[in-house]
């Protein structure tokens, strides 16, 4: 007897009723079943490419399958790239109820999942499965799993087992997908026994662990914890310990001899709608938010067409669209909807000293001023961090490499085996690449090694390690330094780097409901919460015959009584499907209706399924034709096809050869469809009214129509939106393939890194034209690094769980009459020439180009791989040195504040010391005052503020400096009027009468690769150190600063060592620039960046807006300096004010001249601004100083001091803090 | 009782009392249970209630003002000193127990002056204002000498016990002799509401608002006082002598009081306030005296006029030539040359601040023949700027509107974007010519939208421009969007990819560049103009200060004196100087102020708009005012100055309203006025109407006062009975006339006194029916001695 709590989790079952006529129909159906194929070399995949495959379809009778809960399938991503997965129930009662309702008989079934065996002769009950030979041998030998035992029979145990998860034999979709589980968590019954042309069956399944090891329930710790961790929600958790019991049952199945299903009882979609029109439409955009807006405009054209509800829908999508209408909301939308369209990878630390989080869900804050010793700390442990981020992603880059040269040598080791005339070029291949190989595997297996040896502290990669790491560091700072340090070392990521996203496909109409997954928190009952009676009635259990041996097959580890329970509910809900209220078996009774709040009733229900032929998508397909159009011409290689667009690439050129030549590219590929394919796409959209109040209501309206119309009116979303996954890598030669683990010896330093393997490799049809070079003599994939192009989609179908499958493009239709597929403003091809903005032109070296023009979807330039777009602050004083946080104070190369009236400059150091003054002289040259020993000197260079001294000797260099210096004042007045206001926290209100400060900051842009490129599947390519791609030497322009956004703050910049001319984001009209000085920001003549190359600019820009670059292949990076670091400034900036005439009287103030010691002198009356810190003085004509003293309004009638007038500068040293 | 005088709407009250005097109460709240719902009623919850008053001390702050002047010396023995309150109920927030009834009680005070001169005091001999000085407990309750103290009920606590305090010893003989009866307490203390023009002291906003509303009970109230009067008179013979007045509380010695004649040993009375002064025949300090100093040029001839103008005096030339005419010219004219250190040696300017002599006329051209420049306006400009720099506040509210007109058209423009075709934004301006870059076809286009769109959709526009959320006007501004492109059914492909292509929120058609669209809104006046309005008249008690800080600083309120006198011979000791007040440059010191926020063209176009809105709600500016240097102004900081309607200028009457009268300097007094008024009236401060006496061949007297409106004759409540009555004046009946307490009045002396006499004098006729003797305010009324005034007239020039 168990003394264990037996907490049972509900499964769902569906039931595929085949016949004849559902065998044959062929035109609902396309049946897409296949089993996979251990037996091939290891390097190859085990899945056969459903493309090519024959059509395979079941055998007559009712395949019954059950889906193992979620926390069961899903698996956890161990450091070490593998994937591991918890065990599931290994054995499966299958009990089925047949014959009249008052009078049905039971059958019963044991599924003994991980039984294996050596290839039986019959296949009915178990499935194709592979395990390593040994311990000590990865290879893979063949076997077959599970095994089907009527319950009448004899129960042996298996001879021989697996350790079964949802993966089985490394198959994602081994659970899922029916073909690849018989008798594993599928069984077909051959309905043999029954008579009668209609036979009314039901199923219950139940599954248990063979053993307590596997039991995640049987693991340490308490109740609540084990179920919290797997997501089963029982409230309250049992108090004992528990075991794991799965059930579920499928009601109301219907086996007719001949016939499909009837209408209602079928779950596909038809194949057209009732207006003839096919019910699967499909289209394609760079994001799912394009997408839709493409979908939309096409359901209700007058209604989204109009104003910019285009835009609000997309902005909605995105959740800013209750920010979309304020000023800078349409631009922050835009960078948000370009960063969209990529991936971030992973980008590295950077370390920083912060303070701890005063509260909880408050940020740390960095510390600041940082003392000299931890600042050099920082910057030792920024560079160690950083050489050892790059070590990291070029090993992973150099594994990647190993394992694609391995996969080339299997390759070409099965070729050499064949018998050819080619046979010894290979074999000779063969002996050149395999010593490469070992080096190659060498260098990974040194490069870990030395990766190993980096410090703890850099080498962290989860919390407890750096925790510890930071620890036993600060600990040996102390000891070193005699002292805490100044916060905690804390380590940040860095920005990502980015890939570019796979096109996306919408599918409406498909029914893909049943893919959303199992809620968050499973209902799960106890014994006692099992249905007893329906509407009062208990119906007496029909116990199939061997019943009474379930105890001994199950052994003590459930309670006895719990298959007798869960039949009652089986048999009870068998006979009433629909009850109104149900009594549990602990007596108590509870509603039974759809979306009932009652746990045990969602338990109940969600394992009890009325029958429908089940239809539940799992793969897309796709075949696809792709016309590259390179970056370049494809004969003058100095005209580019692509050009810097306004908001992206366009198209200006040609294709990738001359008209008629090109032939097109096959790209295609398989994608496991996700439940977030589905999930809640339209759920934002229904929840417009909370996310963005205000919106005018006949939007609301459109939007609340929409989402109706993407969602199927019975369950949840209608709209699969899926990436064509491996599009991008195919282009390069490569793709993703389920494959065994390559042996050990490798496996071990790939550290997970083999989940792209090249395509193919075939022996040359024809004497290659350089025959001398070996590896000339196989084809390796094709390989196009840059994605930029057209395709268009030759095939798409779906394909469910039990291996029915679906066209999306009915190829047997005429292109003509095809429908046309939704094309999201992304992916519509640009117009070759400018001006056009309707039109769509056809890359045209293809036949019927206008017929299937409607069928092209376009891509713009990306790389293959992840690249960053390095914007960041250098060291003022030094350009080789990055200004990371860790050094923000180095950020700000000084102020400038250009005066409106007098064309002048105020310069001050990045403290906010005052410099000196730029201004015009009489005699029409430029004169710098020196208010400051540190300012530089015109003319010359400085070493206190080098940026500052160029800045102003290349205006002063000029011959026509007095004018550029007004064109640059008139500059920054025109760009001025698109930079956001000032921050109402941005200091002192007098400091604003002084003008708007600018900074002056010294960047480098650096467009940087993760790693080595990615390179063609040739082993002189994936060999080479270090390995070249002919992209890196593309260039690419990048755009500085935004007319287009108050949030960025770019007046202009000087490009790398000219300060001679300023490229401004805009040129002023009114006056136009006198001079050359400044010179509007051209898109492609300067800051063109290849792969790897850096270049420096100096920013002159508001400190409170960022300072965009936009390059088009990348999202736009946008480079802000440390606020704090702005604020500290502005609080202690010192001002200066031309004044005069000025009317006062001298008066004495006493002044403190000591610690206690009091004078008195005579200072000049004014009125003054109150502040804290600083103080005023007057700067007379001759460069003498006065005190000067505040005024008010009344009478001081002192005829010892007359009245004057005073022109000068009023001068306020150390700042402004507000009182 | 009310009595109205004839000079307006001076009102005279005789007592206030609080409706809870100083007590314990309290305060019991009881619920009763409907009956039926059965339970026990719930406990009631008492509160107790301690209301306390004055008792020990007497805060500064309560005193309004005390006559004669506390220090001088004058000719004030007709008058009776008093002392004002700032709270009208004070003298009768302590109720005391005369055993004289309840009704009668109330209306006597707790409060009486007593005057005392030389050698009336124990302590203080001289009459010099010395106290006794220690705690409460020291002096009132332990006191060990013979003393009479007061028997305080309840008893004082512990904390007043601690309290120090100021007493006085009197002999029982001063007392008898002067101590006030408790039949007289009442008609010593009374309330005066205010006199006329006396409410300029309040300031413009709360004048405004009385005129509007006079019968206002409440600001009426607030403008009352509370007056204690003395019942001696400060009669000191041929030399002169000092007397000293003591506020004394009577709590404790309510019976001393009943009969002062029962004292029996030196009594101790606490004094709550004390100040000294002169009596002498010869003295100065009256308002007359000093007036009359301060006008004594005046006469009646019109030029006499000249003489009081502010400027410097011409220097003692005998030159004739050009120069020396011009330096004439300009010093007449108000002009002050100054010293101007500017790099340039020696060099000196002409200034005139904003009081000038004459009108201002335009510049001759010989005025800047001589060389030295006229910077009077460039420092004006220069002190609005620096004026607006100094003030943290109005910098920031100015900064406020600036950060709001930018962020206001940045808004405008994110609404307008959306509507316009594309191509009008397209920023690409390489394909335009620099030159042309004046974008003719964008401001049509804006200018169809704007003047195109609906009523509705323009006022949701302009309450975006003036900062508030779009989302707000979201359902008005975005749909149906003014230009919008409707598409009537089915699209055609290249229609779909056109507005997909468009609407793509990545494209840049989506986020265009603004910068053309942001100057041409910029260009346009209505949007500015709205954030202006919207800015100036405003809801947010924080912006309406812009036009506050503004029409203060054109009344010159923030202006430095030596800005409005730079050189002090133009305002020596004891004058007086008229002076019209240039309006150019009150226009400099505004403009100065605006261009402090200027940064920018962005900037200066905001604040122009912001200063047209401005102009049209400024409050008018000053046109004349007077100063004056003097003692007066010390000595009477209350001086009020009332000017006429007619204008000196024979111009249209003006509203005669004073708009600024601020003491600049302790003896400096600056009145604006917004006409230039014919003639302007010094009042002696309302505090300083006293009460007091005539004398006629050495006998002392009181006017009589008609107590009752209209009696058939056409006499006025207040107004003298002189030629009414055959009498029409009583003979103030003292206690004695020499020794201690000398000229103490008999004011209600068991029907012997003042109040029974006037009401005897008065006649039926013209007292109200009933009644036996005046009440105090009755009483008050008839001893009334009219203001002094001097009036100026000015003739225009």
């Amino acid at each position: 007897m168990s003394s264990h709590q037996p907490v049972v989790v509900p499964v769902r079952v569906t039931a595929l009723m085949v016949n004849g006529a559902v065998r044959d129909d062929v035109r609902r159906t396309d049946w897409r079943r296949w089993v996979p194929d251990f037996s091939g070399a290891p390097h190859l995949s085990p899945e056969p490419d459903p493309l090519t495959l024959d059509v395979s379809r079941p055998r007559t009778g009712v395949t019954v399958h059950w889906e193992l809960p979620l926390a069961l399938r899903n698996g956890a991503l161990g450091s070490d790239g593998i994937t591991t997965y918890r065990a599931v129930p290994a054995r499966w009662l299958v009990v089925r109820y047949s014959g009249p309702a008052d009078n049905r008989a039971a059958t019963a079934w044991l599924v003994q999942s991980n039984c294996l065996r050596d290839d039986p002769s019959d296949h009915t009950d178990n499935s194709p499965y592979a395990v390593a030979t040994s311990d000590t041998d990865a290879t893979l030998a063949a076997k077959r799993i599970g095994r089907v035992l009527p319950l009448t029979g004899t129960l042996t145990e298996p001879g021989q087992s697996a350790a079964l998860t949802a993966v089985g034999p490394g198959l994602p979709t081994f659970c899922l997908y029916q073909p690849y589980n018989l008798g594993v968590f599928s069984l077909h019954d051959d309905l043999s026994g029954l008579t009668g042309d209609r036979r009314e069956l039901s199923y219950l399944v139940m599954g248990w662990y063979a053993g307590d090891n596997d039991d995640p329930l049987a693991a340490a710790g308490t109740p609540a914890e084990l179920l919290k961790k797997l997501g089963w929600h029982l409230d309250p958790a049992p108090s004992g310990t528990m075991r794991t019991v799965c059930a579920g049952t499928v009601t109301g199945v219907v086996w007719t001899s001949t016939g499909l299903p009837d209408k209602e009882k079928e779950e596909a979609p038809p194949v057209a709608t009732d207006a003839g029109e096919p019910a699967i439409r499909y289209g394609v955009g760079e994001s799912t938010a394009d997408g839709v807006s493409a979908l939309a405009l096409a359901y209700e054209p007058s209604t989204w067409g109009q104003g910019d509800r285009l835009r609000r829908l997309q902005a909605l999508q995105y959740g800013l669209l209750h920010e979309f209408d304020s000023a800078s909301g349409a631009a922050a939308a835009q960078l948000r909807t370009g960063e969209t369209r990529f991936e971030p990878r992973a980008g590295g630390f950077v370390w920083d000293f912060t303070t701890p989080s005063s509260a909880p869900g408050k940020p740390s804050a960095p510390v600041r001023p940082l003392p000299d010793e931890e600042r050099a700390w920082l910057t030792g442990t920024n560079a160690d961090q950083n050489t050892h981020d790059a070590a990291v992603r070029a090993l992973a880059r150099r594994q990647e490499r190993m394992y694609e040269l391995w996969w080339y040598v299997q390759q070409l080791r099965a070729l050499a085996k064949r018998p050819s005339e080619i046979r010894p070029k290979l074999e000779a291949l063969l002996k050149e690449v395999e010593p490469k190989l070992t080096t190659l595997i060498g260098r990974v297996k040194s490069d870990r090694e030395q990766l190993a040896k980096a410090k703890a502290l850099v080498r962290a990669t989860t919390p407890e390690e750096l925790a510890k790491a930071v620890d036993a560091e600060v600990a040996r700072l102390k000891k070193l330094w005699g002292r805490d340090p100044k916060g905690r070392p804390t380590r940040t990521p860095r920005p990502p780097f980015h890939v570019a996203r796979e096109p996306i496909v919408m599918i409406k109409g498909a029914r893909a409901a049943r893919l959303l997954d199992d809620p968050a928190l499973l209902p799960c009952r106890l014994p006692g919460d099992l249905v007893a009676k329906a509407d009062g009635t208990s119906v007496p259990p029909v116990k199939p015959e061997g019943w009474t041996k379930l105890p001994t097959v199950i052994g003590d580890r459930l309670p006895s009584a719990l298959p007798d329970a869960v039949l009652t509910e089986f048999a009870t809900l068998d006979r009433h499907p629909q009850p109104t209220k149900v009594t549990f078996a602990d007596d108590t009774t509870a509603d039974w209706k759809t979306g009932s709040a009652d746990r045990r009733v969602r338990a109940a229900m969600r394992g009890t399924q009325a029958w429908r032929q089940p239809w539940t998508p799992l793969l897309l397909v796709w075949d696809a034709e792709y016309f590259a159009i390179p970056y370049y011409h494809h004969s003058d290689p100095t005209k580019k096809n692509w050009e810097f667009g306004p908001g992206q690439y366009v198209w200006r050129g040609e294709g990738d050869a001359d008209d008629k030549e090109a032939t097109p590219l096959t790209v295609r590929g398989k994608a496991l469809l996700s439940a977030h394919a589905v999930h809640n796409l339209t759920e934002r959209l229904h929840r417009i009214a909370q996310e963005a109040p205000g919106q005018a209501p006949d939007f609301v309206a459109a939007v609340g129509r929409l989402a109706d119309h993407l969602s199927s009116a019975t369950t949840g979303s209608d709209l699969i939106s899926q990436a064509l996954d491996g599009f991008n890598e195919f282009l390069t030669g490569r793709c993703s393939l389920v494959r065994a683990r390559p042996p050990a010896s490798v496996a071990g330093l790939l550290d997970g890194r083999h989940t792209f393997a090249p395509r193919d490799l075939q022996p040359v049809t024809r004497r290659p034209a350089q025959p001398e070079i070996l590896e000339n003599w196989v084809v390796p994939p094709y390989y196009r690094p840059l994605r930029a192009g057209q395709f268009r989609v030759r095939r798409m179908f779906l394909v469910d769980r039990f291996g029915r499958g679906r066209e999306i493009i009915d190829t047997a239709v005429d292109l003509a009459r095809r429908p046309k597929p939704a094309r999201a403003a992304s992916v519509i091809p640009d117009s070759k020439t400018p001006g056009k903005p309707d039109a769509a032109d056809a890359v045209v070296h293809v036949t019927e180009p206008t017929l299937w023009a409607p069928h092209l979807f376009h891509l713009r330039p990306r790389l293959p791989q992840p690249v960053r777009l390095g914007f960041d602050a250098v060291s003022r004083l030094d350009d080789a040195r990055t200004a990371l946080t860790a050094s923000s104070d180095e950020q700000i190369s000084a102020w400038v504040v250009p005066n409106y009236f007098d064309e002048a400059l105020l310069c001050m150091a990045p403290d906010g010391t005052l410099l000196g003054e730029l201004r015009p002289t009489p005699a029409g040259a430029l004169a710098f005052e020196r208010l400051h020993p540190d300012a530089p000197v015109l003319g010359q260079a400085s070493t206190k503020h080098p940026n500052l001294a160029r800045f102003l000797n290349g205006l002063h260099a000029r011959t026509d400096a007095v004018k550029a210096l007004q064109d640059l004042v008139a500059t920054v007045e025109e760009i001025r009027y698109t930079i956001a206001p000032y921050r109402a926290d941005s200091g002192h209100p007098t400091l604003r009468m002084l003008g708007r400060p600018l900074v002056l900051i010294r960047a480098r842009l650096h467009l940087e690769p993760d790693a080595d490129p990615v390179v063609p599947l040739k082993p002189s390519r994936l060999t080479a150190d270090p390995p070249t791609a002919e992209y890196q030497s593309y260039t690419w322009p990048v755009l500085l600063g935004s007319a287009a956004s108050f949030t960025d703050g770019l007046v202009g910049y000087f490009d790398q060592s000219d300060y001679g001319t300023l490229y401004a984001v805009r040129t002023p009209n009114d006056p136009a620039p006198q001079t050359t000085y400044v010179l509007s920001r051209a898109k492609d003549t300067n800051s063109e960046l290849a792969l790897g190359q850096s270049r420096l600019v100096t920013l002159l820009a508001d400190p409170w807006g960022g300072v965009q670059a936009t390059s088009h292949i990348l999202p736009t990076r946008v480079l802000s300096v440390d606020p704090d670091l702005v604020t500290h400034a502005l609080k202690r900036m010192d001002a200066v004010f031309h004044v005069g005439p000025a009317l006062g009287t001298m008066r004495p103030i006493s002044v403190d001249v000591g610690y206690s010691t009091r004078a008195t002198v005579t200072a000049f009356g004014i009125p003054l601004p109150v502040v804290e810190t600083g103080t005023w003085s007057w700067r007379r004509p001759d460069s003498g100083t006065l005190p000067v003293t505040g005024v008010d309004a009344a009478a001081r009638i002192t005829p010892e001091s007359r009245a004057h007038l005073r022109t000068g500068l009023l001068h306020l040293k150390n700042g402004l803090t507000p009182r | 009782m009310t009595g109205t005088a004839a000079a307006g709407t001076l009102t005279f009250s005789d007592n206030l009392t609080p409706s809870a005097p100083r007590g314990t109460y309290s305060i019991t709240v009881a619920q009763k249970l409907p009956p039926g719902l059965g339970g026990t009623n719930p406990t009631g919850l008492v509160q107790t209630v301690q209301v306390t008053g004055l008792r020990l001390h007497l805060g500064e702050q309560e005193v309004h003002g005390a006559y004669p002047p506390p220090g001088s010396c004058g000719p004030v023995q007709t008058l009776l000193p008093h002392i004002a309150f700032e709270r009208r109920v004070l003298p009768w927030e302590t109720r005391l127990d005369w055993k004289a009834g309840d009704s009668e009680n109330k209306k006597r005070p707790w409060l009486a002056l007593l005057l005392f001169t030389k050698g009336e005091l124990v302590d203080d001999p001289e009459a010099a204002g010395l106290t006794t000085q220690g705690t409460a407990g020291e002096l009132l309750v332990d006191a060990k000498d013979p003393l009479r103290l007061p028997t305080f009920t309840p008893a004082l606590t512990d904390a007043e016990k601690a309290t120090p305090v100021h007493t006085i010893r009197v002999t029982k003989d001063v007392f008898a002799a002067l101590a006030p009866l408790a039949t007289e307490v009442a008609h010593l203390a009374h309330v005066r509401g205010p006199l006329p023009g006396e409410t300029s002291a309040i300031g413009l906003q709360d004048e405004e608002r009385y005129d509007k509303d006079e019968d206002n009970e409440a600001t009426r109230r607030a403008t009352e006082y509370s007056f204690v009067v003395a019942n001696r008179l400060p009669y000191p013979g041929p030399k002169g002598a000092p007397y000293v007045a003591h506020l004394v509380s009577l709590e404790g010695h309510t019976e001393m009081f009943d009969n002062p004649g029962s004292l029996t040993k030196d009594i101790r009375l606490l004094s709550l306030y004390s100040w000294s002064f002169t009596s002498s025949p010869q003295g100065e300090a009256s308002f007359s005296e000093l007036r009359r100093n301060l006008t004594r040029e005046a006469s009646d001839t019109a030029d006499r006029t000249r003489e009081f103008l502010l400027r410097h005096p011409q220097p003692a030339t005998t030159g004739t030539d050009d120069f020396t005419r011009h330096v004439r010219y300009r010093l007449a004219n108000g002009w002050i040359p100054l010293a101007h250190d500017n790099g340039v040696p020696d060099d000196f300017a002409w200034y005139r601040g904003p009081l000038v002599p004459y009108k201002v006329t335009a510049p001759s051209e010989t005025d800047a023949k001589y060389g030295a420049a006229d910077l009077s306006y460039a420092v004006a400009r220069e002190l609005g700027r620096a004026l607006v720099l100094a003030d943290q506040e109005m910098a920031a509210a100015l900064g406020a509107y600036l950060d709001r007109a930018h962020g206001g058209l940045a808004q405008a423009c994110r609404v307008i974007a959306p509507l316009l075709d594309p191509a009008l934004l397209d920023p690409d301006l390489a394909a335009r010519p620099r030159d042309t870059g004046d974008r003719a076809d964008l401001r049509r286009a804006v200018d169809d939208l704007l003047t195109g769109a609906d009523d509705r959709w323009r006022a949701a526009f302009d309450r975006v421009a003036c900062g508030e959320p779009v989302h707000r006007h979201g359902a008005v501004l975005t749909s149906p969007a003014p230009s919008s492109r409707p598409h009537d059914g089915p699209l055609t492909d290249q229609q779909t990819i056109q507005i997909l292509r468009e609407q793509d929120l990545a494209s840049h058609h989506s986020a265009p560049a603004l910068l053309d669209l942001m100057k041409t809104l910029l260009a346009r006046d209505d949007i500015l103009d709205a954030i202006a309005e919207h800015t100036l008249g405003g809801t947010d008690p924080a912006e309406p200060k812009i036009i506050r800080w503004l029409d203060r600083l054109r009344r010159l309120e923030q202006v430095p004196f030596d800005h409005l006198v730079p050189h002090t011979a133009m305002l020596p000791p004891e004058s007086l100087r008229i002076f019209r007040v240039d309006t150019v440059w009150l226009d400099a010191l505004t403009e100065g102020a605006f261009r402090a926020a200027e940064r920018s063209r962005l900037d200066r176009r905001a604040l122009d708009a912001l200063r047209a809105g401005y102009r049209a709600r400024a409050a008018a500016p000053p046109k004349a005012g007077v100063l004056i240097r003097s003692r007066l102004v010390s000595a009477y900081p209350r001086t009020e100055v009332v000017v006429s309607k007619s204008q000196a200028d024979g111009s249209k009457d003006a509203r005669g309203r004073v708009l600024r009268r601020d003491r600049i300097a302790p003896d400096v007094l600056l009145c604006l006025f917004d006409g230039l008024p014919a003639r302007i009236e010094l009042h002696e401060p309302m505090h300083g109407l006293h009460l007091g006496v005539f004398e006629d061949l050495g006998r002392t007297y009181i006017g009589l006062r008609s107590l009752v409106e209209d009696t058939g004759d056409g006499v006025k409540v207040g107004q003298s009975l002189k030629g009414k009555l055959a009498e029409a004046r009583v003979e103030v009946p003292f206690r004695r006339t020499s020794g201690p307490g000398a000229h103490t009045i008999k004011i209600n002396q068991a029907g012997a006194g003042l109040a029974a006499l006037v009401w005897d004098k008065l006649t039926a006729k013209y007292r109200p029916p009933g009644g036996s003797a005046a009440g105090p305010g009755d009483l008050a009324l008839q001893m009334v001695q009219s203001p002094e005034k001097a009036t100026l007239t000015i003739t225009g020039s």
